[in-house]
């Protein structure tokens, strides 16, 4: 079930806020926790053991990290939360890797690289002494599955919230802004992701060396706006979601499209996979505490892992290598310049090596990415051309794009957010983009998330 | 603020309640008659489709096929898109210089796909074989699909396949050559005679009444057979809505014209699918492309007895309706077969039993590598 349909929209949210808010406060987690697993049973009826098995595995390892057993525990949890991913979404990959093709396919559940994440998180923190292990199951159940953030995230830390799963308050300007942030994701997915992922396709589809230049450099912005607006969109959902219910889950994105450089860029998307991995990966492994040697290779594991998260084909991990390179780059060669580069400079290196990154992550396979951006810089045959005819076509989205991808229009309602008259437009205006988005729900068909396949 | 936090709470949720609401309150539709397809009824509950997830997936669809006020909330989402926001492309279709034209699915350029066509031909030219077995004759009309009749009105953008389909299209002429295969190419006789813009409808794929009728009379030279080609026509509607003005959801900027004819040789009898039917070849109650033979039919049989004609088998798909239409004038019995729907026989099992005198197969270019 994904956000932007119409069972969700019209079944199961009605349905879940009538359960949470009509019945008495001291059943509110069990509500969430009993509508989370219909959430995730919904899409996956039979993946939802392994989730279980997952969630009753890191319940029971935290458990044992008060005592003597807690080295054992660890690296037993390791291995078995590991073990789960590595068997739903790597098995192939390894296999035909190995030269083996006659396998069973095994099907991944949906959401599978996010709560196992998200349970290692609660482990590790645990561990650590952030915090200490919940005795009370139904709350690591509920933290784990807790649905507004179980399938795409954000990977919620469960220091985050677990003063909030015990205790929270809800309020009338909360449920609001939770309402505004989850109209505003859902906009950003139906009117923005959806059309412009809609072309990115059509470009990405045809034979790279045939494109023209100007299309090649359509298709990858195109491209960036949908995963931009896809999985931004999905997180303001989520996150709008956790403030109806009460929980505060921390930002995914700080519009990354404005970054100077692409360390800057990472500290902006995605940011509650890229501090995972940071806190639980590269620190433990030394960080930049032992040598510059030592903090290059363990920038090249984490991005190595952080690309093999994202799917499971070479192609991943060349896209996270791609970005461990061009960060020790700027760690160790060209950093500074960067730094007292003029800021139009600095935008436009970023934008481009973001976008060569993301024809990358969207090629098929190695010699499709070689092609397209050779495409991106004329070599083309330009038999498919009319980038400004198609372009000419989305002007309204792109421009959007373009705009909301800055922190321009933030900073306007920020200007008029104690004006009542300024209040209710924008309140008008975002009732009216949820009927906007109500009618493309049902002009279009079933419609994936691209993070999905995490 | 206060109260407007709670307005505004209350909007939302009064909306989330109102729809499934009203959604399930509302008449239901079987079909819908601009997508030409049944709508999703309501799923059944198996243990089988619960763990493959079939039944939930249903469910979506259901809500959708079934939601409050759709035909209008897709209509006018066509309608902003195509006159609003200006799109060229619109549910797959654009309009272009008069025209609603299909947008063809991507296809790399390729090299050759003389396998394919070669494998193609040869289907037909078995049964050419047959026919011509038992002193029959065979002849194959091949058409251009309205995408390449009217290639040069795709805009850069959007993919027209004409590259390959000329490739395709020299490939299979070449094979049935090769196998000595009796044809018509149709677009290069609609070409010659800058025929496209009358022979094709403005919002449909088919051939109209003009086209249909130089193919017939094509036929005819190629086949020696007598031809009824003074009819007269004459307008059934102006409001003729065909199969690409469809995907518009009634917001094409124009409609179709739909011509037919007054017969002049009377239908004696005519069997579909076995059963008598009204010996008639217009079904004048339709405002579409089905007037012609009453739309696709699996086994026709139509007889004018007139012995001194000959007996004529034509088959294919839905191209064929319009051409039988005026066809039958030429023949004693006139059989027609829709590949996509008849299943009993095999196409060489049902000339060898019934060895009409001619065998024609009417085909668009598109279904060549088929």
């Amino acid at each position: 079930m994904v956000f932007s349909s119409a069972t969700f929209l019209f079944i199961f949210l009605p349905a879940v806020l009538a359960a949470y808010f009509i019945l008495p406060k001291k059943c509110n987690n069990f509500v969430l926790l009993v509508f989370s697993l219909a959430f995730y049973a919904y899409g996956e009826p039979k993946g939802i053991f392994i989730m279980l098995i997952s969630i009753l595995g890191n319940y029971i390892f935290a458990l044992f990290l008060r005592n003597r057993y807690k080295k054992l525990a660890l690296v037993l949890s390791v291995v078995f939360n590991l073990g789960i991913l590595c068997y739903y979404k790597y098995s192939g990959f390894l296999l035909s890797n190995l030269g083996i093709t006659d396998f069973r396919e095994v099907i991944m559940p949906i959401g599978i690289s996010f709560f196992t994440f998200q349970g290692m998180s609660y482990v590790f923190d645990v561990y650590k002494g952030d915090t200490e292990p919940e005795r009370n199951p139904l709350n690591v159940a509920t933290y784990i599955s807790l649905f507004p953030q179980l399938v795409a995230g954000p990977i919620v830390r469960y220091t985050t919230i677990e003063q909030e799963l015990v205790t929270r308050e809800i309020t009338a300007e909360k449920t609001a802004r939770g309402i505004s942030r989850f109209i505003i994701g859902l906009s950003k997915k139906m009117l923005l992701a959806n059309t412009l992922g809609g072309v990115a396709a059509q470009i990405f589809e045809v034979e790279p060396s045939t494109l023209s230049a100007p299309m090649a450099w359509l298709g990858a912005v195109c491209y960036a706006f949908q995963i931009f607006y896809d999985f931004s969109g999905y997180s303001d959902m989520a996150i709008g979601m956790g403030l109806m219910f009460g929980f505060h889950f921390l930002e995914n994105f700080n519009y990354p499209y404005i970054a100077r450089s692409i360390t800057e860029f990472w500290q902006s998307w995605h940011m509650s996979l890229s501090t995972w991995f940071r806190d639980y990966v590269y620190i433990p492994l030394g960080g930049n505490r032992k040598g510059v040697k030592r903090q290059i290779l363990n920038i090249l594991i984490v991005w190595m892992l952080t690309g093999l998260w994202h799917g499971a084909a070479w192609v991943f991990v060349f896209w996270g290598l791609y970005y461990a390179v061009l960060l020790i780059l700027e760690k160790f060669v060209w950093g500074r310049l960067l730094a007292r580069a003029p800021r139009v400079l600095a935008h436009v290196y970023t934008l481009a090596l973001v976008l060569f990154g993301w024809v990358i992550f969207n090629g098929s396979n190695v010699g499709h990415i070689l092609g397209y951006v050779g495409a991106m810089f004329g070599l083309g045959d330009a038999t498919y051309a009319g980038a400004l005819g198609l372009a000419g076509d989305y002007k309204v989205e792109l421009l959007a794009a373009a705009l909301f991808s800055t922190p321009g229009v933030k900073m306007l309602g920020k200007r008029f957010k104690d004006r009542r008259g300024a209040m209710v437009l924008a309140r008008v205006g975002l009732i009216m983009m949820f009927i906007v988005c109500i009618m493309m729900v049902v002009n279009t068909s079933f419609n994936p998330f691209i993070y999905f396949r995490f | 603020m206060r109260i407007g936090n709670r307005i505004f709470i209350a909007v939302f949720v009064l909306i989330l309640a109102f729809v499934p609401v009203a959604t399930a309150l509302s008449p239901k539709k079987l079909t819908d008659e601009y997508e030409f397809r049944t709508l999703q009824r309501r799923p059944e509950l198996t243990s089988e489709r619960l763990l493959s997830g079939k039944y939930m997936s249903d469910w979506e669809v259901y809500f959708k096929d079934n939601f409050f006020m759709r035909d209008a909330i897709i209509k006018a989402c066509a309608y902003t898109e195509l006159n609003v926001l200006k799109r060229t492309v619109v549910n797959n279709v654009f309009v272009s210089d008069g025209h609603v034209l299909p947008v063809l699915p991507y296809r790399a350029p390729v090299d050759s796909t003389s396998t394919v066509v070669r494998e193609a031909a040869e289907k037909i030219a078995n049964a050419a074989r047959v026919t011509e077995s038992y002193g029959g004759e065979y002849l194959l009309v091949g058409l251009p699909s309205q995408s390449s009749a009217f290639h040069e009105l795709y805009p850069k953008h959007v993919f027209d396949n004409w590259d390959n389909q000329q490739k395709v299209n020299a490939e299979f002429y070449s094979a049935l050559d090769d196998l000595g295969v009796q044809y018509v190419d149709m677009y290069t006789v609609f070409k010659d005679e800058n025929g496209f813009e009358d022979s094709y409808y403005k919002t449909d794929h088919h051939l109209n009444i003009g086209g249909a009728l130089r193919v017939y009379q094509k036929i005819a030279e190629e086949l020696a057979l007598s031809v009824y080609d003074n009819l007269e026509f004459y307008v059934l509607t102006d409001e003729m809505i065909g199969s690409r003005a469809r995907y518009l959801h009634g917001v094409s900027p124009f409609l179709d014209k739909l011509e037919v004819f007054k017969p002049t040789i009377p239908v004696r009898t005519r069997e579909d699918n076995g059963e008598a039917v009204a010996p008639e070849v217009l079904s004048l109650d339709m405002r579409n492309y089905g007037v012609f033979m009453g739309g696709d039919v699996g086994e026709t049989v139509v007889k004018t007895e007139r012995p001194e004609l000959p007996n004529v088998l034509v088959y294919g798909a839905s191209y064929t309706n319009a051409v039988e239409a005026l066809l039958y004038q030429s023949c004693n019995e006139m059989r027609s077969i829709d590949q996509r729907v008849y299943t009993k026989l095999t196409i060489e099992e049902y000339i060898e039993i019934y060895k009409p005198d001619f065998v024609i197969q009417i085909v668009d270019d598109r279904s060549f590598e088929r």
